[in-house]
């Protein structure tokens, strides 16, 4: 198209050309809304009234059935006159201003465009009566002179009409109707009848009308031997009408009205150049029918049937309409079996289907119409709505034809259920007024007024369904549980994955859902924002209610907030006098129940806070000697997703007391003696007299009695003084607490406790007994140890006692400030080099003084072919861990580590080979397995004046105790460093322009220089290979952490890993050539 | 760079011949056509001719600056004579120029002239903008130029006493909302790449002429790169007449509208924004002193006057919880008097969703924030003595915000209000 014509396109209201694809449409008939006149008949200024309820009901685009001038012998699908609006309904004019009232509010409107046939009052059929045959006007319809031509084409309504054919006196001819006798087709073989029918659509269009519902579509054109419906030139003929609206209108919408099985529709959608539209007529039985029979089978077999159409194109959906709900597109079977389920009295049937509304097709029961509703809401497709369902209104089934679904609207108890002022026996139908379903009882003022109506219930699913393009635009996957009472299935939309499950059954169905692929994520609950348990490799369990659904949105786990302050409940309060109190009988539920599974959340060192708590417990606990008042708890913490942990918690109460920060507060505290009381159970660690008393028990030695068993306190040969020494608590700390005893020691308390002695305590007392001084000297411990009989018995480390390090601070921060002062220069360069060697000297006499053990758990041991396999699986058991991760983010990686992303994924072969050559060393040559520090980087060290103290002997804190305290390879250690380096250098670069190239060339050396010197010290450790794989292994440690934390910083580990792996493929190249 | 006849001030677009290529458009704010001001769009000179010094001298080579400045029909006719800087005037909109906050016609402005120069980085300047450090708006333009952020805002240093809506409101709010962590949210003063003016020319569109906008919000929802630069404390904003009332009203209502027209995208989990963080303020001081607590006196007098008037509105607004917990606060004595964090972020969530749901007249709710806002204000001038108190209690409240989040999805979706 070119410019100049684009510009004369007439714009339509909405301004994405895909709206019809996320419209909300309401389908309903202007005599039916509201009377604006008092003439008993509803009209263009009365709907035009309701527009603001519309608008708060949620409804996109309304759909107006025909408004136009006709002798409404079939509700007004019997046009008399295509360019003007029936009088009863008001003017052009009328319409003109609800139109533009409409578009005001945001909402598109379509209108019918029923050009398959006319009513036989049309001036265009009394002319052609009266013609002569074969003459223009007569032609505008199909005349034979015999009712055999199209012999066999079926009767659509069959309970009044016995043949396509009427005889006209007039004429002397039959002429030709698929519907009514009083609806005579158009003969769409004569290109008169298009043009008239372009101009009644221009004629709408021009005025604004966003969309055409094209009614009766399949038969347009009639051919001989055929069934006369769907035949090709019906499909050119729509085309045109395409191809008319394309040329001269922007954003408008034609849907095609087909009642036909799924693949016979999708013609109507061309190659998204025929309609835009079509309704999926077969689904609508198949959700009743399911419903039934409480199988989803109905529901999976039709939409299995249904061809994919083309990307510009969508269903509409509908659970009911105008007409009766049609069991054309069923089989014999199924047709009975609706009759029987949905129609016992004979008089709710009518044509080949069953004329009544919602509410009443399902007993008026709520949790199917919000059931089936949920259904229309998720399914792909835009979901159209018939006026009063969503009240729940009811039917006549006393009235004629389908007029008992048309009765007016209900809008409040008043008389004529508020739809008009006129005497009731003036309406042009009687409203509803059973007992049940009468206006008095189901009207829109009532529900509008009642939060937990079925109206306010629509509106916010409406609301809800609007927030997500997924519904309208995503794919459909169905899920297959065993179940078959449960419909479950995934809408996918960009990151948009919702995963819908409904339970069609009266009673609770379990089920469980594979959702494997989406392992890590987390479900959360739509309507409530409800963060459901984290999807794991086993099949996903759900327990629905009886006729409840999910729709579950597929988040990403929780990222760690960790200084999160939940919001509390300010109003717990415990009622006691004592911690005692407060540790027993309704304090002790109330603690465990409401306080600290929130206090929890909120502590930085909490490492689970992606995880649900389910609930927590006391499992042990002892008072504090000297300290009134103040306690160590240990509590387990189960969740909802697996096994439990075990946490310290020191706690202490107080009475007005003033200088409490809020955040140590874990709950409100009040004397049952006096109401004015003003107490807290505070967070122990806040108080000096907590903090002193902890160090006193290890200094001491002392032990002291918990309700299962003993902690005890156990110094080493470092002395520590008598006297009080000020203590705080450190802020530096994060997966554990620190408290600082002036300037001379740090006690560290370990919040999760992990059965076993832990491995800082360990090796730093090995260390310091050995006489190594580069690290703090260990001065004691505490440890728990349960009494006999309780169902674990094994000692546990609470905390440690240090000697504290003067320092310039850690290592990372010292390199970073390097970094800055270094600037480029070599000069700067090659001092930090110094101090790269003489920290790589340090960590190989670490490593030497490790290997002397003589204790089974110190004692060093050869490496065997069996512990390098164990690295090798390791290594891929890592791989296949982050390069999962990788898989399930990279749609939200930022586009330029997209690319780096795929470039790894296509490499996981390389990893394999690399893990598979660690299984090949020989034992001989890769040195021996020690104690190591186990989790080795720039932070684990403090930079003195010019030397480093090595700390933190902890190991990787999410790991097991007994994984930390396995013998490996020290090469662990020397990868964890050089990957340090490289973070620190990335790091930077991030924050400062300009340098990527002098801080590539410092980490280069500086790796280099740790290297050789640790080598130059320390006793041969094992090939390159090794390291390289060490080296690889931590870089997808570090990736998955990054993706699962800071995205952003996900390129390092990315760039890191793809370079190890070039390395690699450059040796392997170099020693094929070699081989050669 | 050759010296330019400023035109006579009149519609835009200007003069063709006024079209060579600027890399940076300076947009003045509507307050330098003050009437009667003997300053006038003169004073920012110094300034700029200090950024193109520093400009010319930057790895990005000399980059001419175009000085857009507002001239009134009303007033005489003033030619800018500089070698360095051309300059191009344009008519501020009749309703903006008492507004000291930089409103829709100003984005409108900035994104026109952008696109009829063709500048590569626009620099919007807020009143009095003249004392701002040039360094601070060097950085801005920098980082644009270098295409390290779409949009660059400074963060001023403030007072302890100082940007208290900010604190209490916008900020916690808008990074909750958005997870964009930039300390000042709704900056006078702002650098923006040529996609993000556009955005933002485009939002401007669908937006009233005296209508804030929210650029922080605008990035997060286009997925630009953000920066944030701190810097040297700003002069005073001349505010006129409006008062407490007037500005929660103004800016509460702005924003709860900017949060809900963006629900689609917030209500989506998303990764942290990135938000590069050039150079290091003290963000916070003290230099006139700790806050006065006889203040918080008058400050809970206020509260207490609202519960006795306001209660019946809130109870419309607020759950239970939080009208038990208002209850206690109004009978607590001065010296224990603390507003929680908890209890605060539930008062600004419930009325940003009271505000959505049209419950009360928005005006009406919008007014009923102002004396629960002042128990926040009270507790915050009680706890804070300290620059660092001031911090961490932001930065608490903050997190607080975040925390409390999924009761805004959840109460957004499902907006029953029979919840605890």
């Amino acid at each position: 198209m070119t410019p100049s014509t684009a510009t004369r396109k007439k714009p339509g209201s909405a301004s994405d050309p895909l709206w019809y694809k996320d419209a909300i449409i309401y389908e309903v008939h202007v005599k039916a809304f509201a009377d604006s006149n008092g003439d008993g008949i509803g009209d263009f200024p009365g709907l035009m009234g309701k527009l603001d309820y519309l608008q708060s009901l949620g409804v996109t685009c309304i759909w107006l059935l025909p408004f136009f001038p006709s002798p409404l012998r079939d509700d007004g699908y019997d046009i008399s006159d295509y360019m003007n609006v029936n009088p009863n309904y008001g003017t052009v004019a009328d319409f003109q201003s609800f139109l533009k009232e409409a578009h005001a509010r945001g909402m598109q409107v379509m209108i019918e465009l029923v050009i398959n046939h006319t009513s036989d009052q049309h001036p265009w059929f009394q002319a052609a009566r009266k013609a002569p045959k074969g003459s223009p006007e007569r032609e505008m319809y199909v005349w034979s002179d015999t009712d055999k031509l199209y012999s066999g084409v079926r009767i659509i309504f069959t309970d009044t009409e016995k043949s396509n054919w009427t005889w006209d006196d007039e004429a002397q001819q039959y002429y030709w109707h698929r519907f009514f006798a009083h609806q005579p087709d158009l003969n769409f073989d004569n290109p008169r009848v298009m043009e008239e029918v372009l101009k009644a659509m221009r004629f709408w269009l021009d005025m604004g009308v966003d969309g055409l519902r094209l009614d009766a579509i399949p038969y347009l054109v009639e051919r001989d031997g055929t069934s006369c419906e769907n035949v090709p030139e019906t499909h050119d003929k729509i085309k045109e009408i395409r191809a008319a609206i394309d040329a001269e209108y922007d954003d408008r919408l034609i849907l095609a009205e087909a009642n036909m099985w799924p693949a016979d529709v999708r013609p109507y959608f061309g190659e998204g150049d025929e309609c835009h539209m079509a309704f999926h007529f077969p689904l609508m039985p198949r959700i009743y029918m399911a419903l039934r029979q409480e199988d989803r089978l109905p529901i999976t077999e039709i939409m299995a049937q249904t061809p994919p159409i083309p990307e510009n194109c969508q269903w509409g959906l509908f659970l009911r309409n105008h007409d009766e709900l049609t069991l054309e597109m069923v089989t014999d079977d199924e047709r009975d079996y609706m009759y029987f389920a949905y129609s016992a009295d004979p008089r709710m049937r009518i044509n080949v289907g069953i004329r009544r509304r919602l509410a009443p097709l399902v007993d008026n029961n709520r949790r199917r119409i919000e059931l089936l509703n949920s259904i229309l809401f998720s399914f792909p497709g835009t979901p159209i709505l018939y006026y009063g369902d969503e009240i729940g209104m009811g039917d006549n089934i006393y009235l004629g034809d389908r007029n008992g679904v048309r009765t007016p609207m209900q809008w409040n108890s008043d008389r004529n259920a508020g739809f008009s002022r006129a005497n009731p026996q003036k309406l042009y139908s009687p409203v509803i007024m059973d007992p049940v379903w009468g206006y008095q009882a189901i009207n829109v003022e009532a529900q509008d007024s009642d939060t937990s109506s079925l109206l306010n219930w629509t509106r916010n699913m409406i609301a809800l369904r609007k927030l997500f393009q997924v519904f309208g635009r995503g794919t459909l996957e169905f899920l297959k549980p065993d179940n078959r009472k449960v419909l479950a299935y995934l809408r996918e939309y960009n990151d948009e994955r919702v995963v819908c499950v409904a339970n069609l059954s009266r009673f609770a169905q379990p089920v469980q859902l594979d959702l494997a692929r989406w392992e890590g994520m987390v479900p959360v609950e739509m309507l409530g924002y409800v963060p459901f348990p984290k999807i794991g490799s086993e099949p996903y369990s759900i327990t629905l209610g009886p006729y409840s659904f999910l729709w579950l949105e597929l988040q990403p786990a929780p990222r760690r907030n960790e200084e999160a302050e939940a919001a509390k409940n300010p109003e717990v309060m415990i009622p006691a006098e004592t911690l005692a109190d407060v540790l027993a009988g309704p304090g002790l539920e109330l603690l465990q129940e409401a306080v600290l599974p929130k206090f929890v959340c909120t502590q930085r060192w909490f490492g689970s806070k992606s995880r649900t708590i389910q609930n927590a417990s006391v499992y042990d606990w002892a008072t504090l000697p000297d300290v009134p008042d103040a306690a160590l708890l240990l509590v387990d913490l189960c969740y909802t997703d697996g096994t439990s942990e075990r946490y310290v918690f020191p706690i202490a109460l107080r009475f007005n007391e003033r200088n409490i920060d809020a955040r140590d507060v874990l709950v409100e505290v009040r004397r049952a003696s006096d109401a004015a009381s003003d107490g807290f159970v505070v967070d122990g660690l806040a108080l000096e007299q907590v903090r002193s008393a902890l160090l006193k028990i290890i200094r001491d030695g002392a032990a002291i009695r918990t309700q299962h068993g003993t902690m005890a306190g156990k110094p080493s040969t470092v002395a520590i003084p008598e006297n009080e020494m000020h203590s705080e608590r450190s802020h530096a700390e994060q997966s554990n607490s620190s408290l600082l005893f002036e300037d001379k020691f740090i006690l560290k308390l370990f919040r999760r406790l992990q059965p076993g002695i832990n491995p800082d305590a360990e090796i730093g007392r090995f260390l310091t007994e050995k006489g190594y001084t580069q690290v703090p000297p260990f001065a004691g411990d505490m440890v728990y140890t349960p009494a006999d009989g309780e169902p674990q018995t094994e000692p546990t480390t609470i905390a440690i006692l240090q000697g504290l390090v003067q320092s310039e601070g850690d290592g990372w921060e010292w390199t970073l400030r390097e970094l800055e002062a270094i600037d480029g220069e070599d000069a700067g360069i090659a001092r930090y080099m110094e101090a790269a060697r003489k920290l790589a000297q340090r960590t190989a006499e670490m490593h030497a003084v490790l290997a002397t053990g003589t204790t089974p758990e110190m004692v060093a041991e050869p490496m065997t072919a069996a512990s390098l396999q164990a690295d090798a699986e390791r290594l891929i058991e890592q791989a296949e861990s982050a390069l999962a991760t990788l898989r399930r983010k990279l749609a939200d990686l930022p586009e330029d580590l997209g690319d780096l992303a795929a470039q790894l994924l296509v490499q996981r072969s390389k990893i394999r080979e690399i893990a598979e050559q660690i299984a090949t060393v020989d034992p001989a040559t890769a040195g021996k397995r020690t104690r190591i520090h186990g989790d080795y980087h720039l932070g684990q060290v403090l930079r003195t004046a010019d030397d480093f103290v090595l700390l933190d002997f902890e190991g990787e804190p999410a790991k097991p105790i007994e994984v930390r305290r396995e013998k490996m390879s020290p090469l662990r250690d020397v990868a964890g460093m050089l990957r340090s380096f490289r973070y620190a250098a990335a790091a930077f670069a991030r924050t400062h322009a300009g340098v990527d190239d002098w801080v590539e060339k410092w980490d280069e050396e500086v790796a280099t220089a740790f290297l050789r010197s640790y080598n130059s010290v320390a006793a041969p450790n094992g090939p390159e290979d090794l390291l390289r794989a060490y080296l690889l292994e931590k870089a997808l440690y570090e990736l998955q952490y990054e993706l699962n934390n800071r995205p952003g910083w996900a390129e390092i580990p990315l760039r890191g890993i793809l370079k190890l792996l070039d390395e690699h493929r450059t040796e392997a190249t170099r020693a094929n050539h070699g081989k050669r | 760079m050759a010296s330019v006849e400023m035109p006579a001030p009149m519609q835009m677009p200007q003069a063709r011949e006024e079209r060579v290529a600027a890399q940076v458009l300076v947009c003045l704010g509507p307050t330098f056509a003050e009437p009667g001001s003997t300053t006038g769009f003169r004073v920012i000179v110094p300034l700029l001719e200090a950024l193109h010094a520093r400009l010319a001298d930057g790895p990005n080579g000399a980059s001419p600056i175009l000085l857009a400045h507002p001239a009134l029909p009303s007033m005489p006719e003033e030619r800018l004579r500089n070698d360095l800087v051309r300059s191009v005037a344009y008519t501020p909109a009749s309703d903006a120029r008492t507004m000291w906050l930089q409103t829709a016609a100003d984005y409108r402005v900035a994104r026109d002239l952008m696109v009829e120069h063709q500048c590569t980085c626009c620099l919007m300047l807020g009143a009095e903008a003249q004392d701002v450090a040039p360094d601070t708006l060097l950085a801005m333009i920098d980082t644009v130029l270098r295409g390290q952020a779409d949009l660059a805002v400074p963060c001023y240093e403030t007072e302890i006493d100082e940007a208290l809506l900010n604190s209490a409101l916008i900020y916690p709010l808008t990074r909750s909302i958005y997870g964009a962590n930039v300390r000042m949210p709704l900056p006078v003063d702002l650098a923006m790449s040529a996609r993000m003016c556009e955005r933002m020319g485009q939002a401007a569109a669908k937006a009233l002429p005296g209508a804030l906008m929210w650029p922080i919000a605008e990035a997060a929802a286009a997925g630009f790169s953000l920066a944030e630069v701190a810097s040297a404390r700003r002069p005073d904003l001349q505010r006129g007449d409006i008062d407490l009332n007037g500005i929660i009203a103004l800016i509460g209502s702005s924003i709860f509208s900017d949060v809900e027209s963006k629900a689609q995208f917030w209500q989506r989990t998303r990764p942290l924004l990135e938000v590069k963080h050039i150079g290091q303020n003290a963000a916070i001081t003290a230099n006139k002193g700790a806050p006065d607590k006889a203040e918080a006196n008058t400050l809970i007098d206020s509260f207490r006057l609202g519960y006795g008037n306001l209660h019946e509105i809130w109870a419309l607004v607020l759950p239970p919880n939080s009208l038990l917990g208002l209850k206690k606060l109004s009978l607590m004595p001065v010296e224990n008097f603390r507003m929680s964090n908890a209890l605060w972020v539930r008062v600004v969530y419930d009325f940003l969703l009271a505000h959505r749901l049209r419950t009360i007249n928005r005006g009406h709710l919008l007014g009923a924030l102002t004396p629960l806002y002042l128990a926040w204000v009270a507790t915050y001038v009680l706890e804070c003595d300290t620059p660092d108190d001031a911090k961490k209690h932001v930065e608490a409240l903050a997190l607080a915000f975040e925390a409390d989040k999924p009761y805004l999805v959840s109460r957004w979706r499902w907006p029953d209000r029979f919840n605890p």
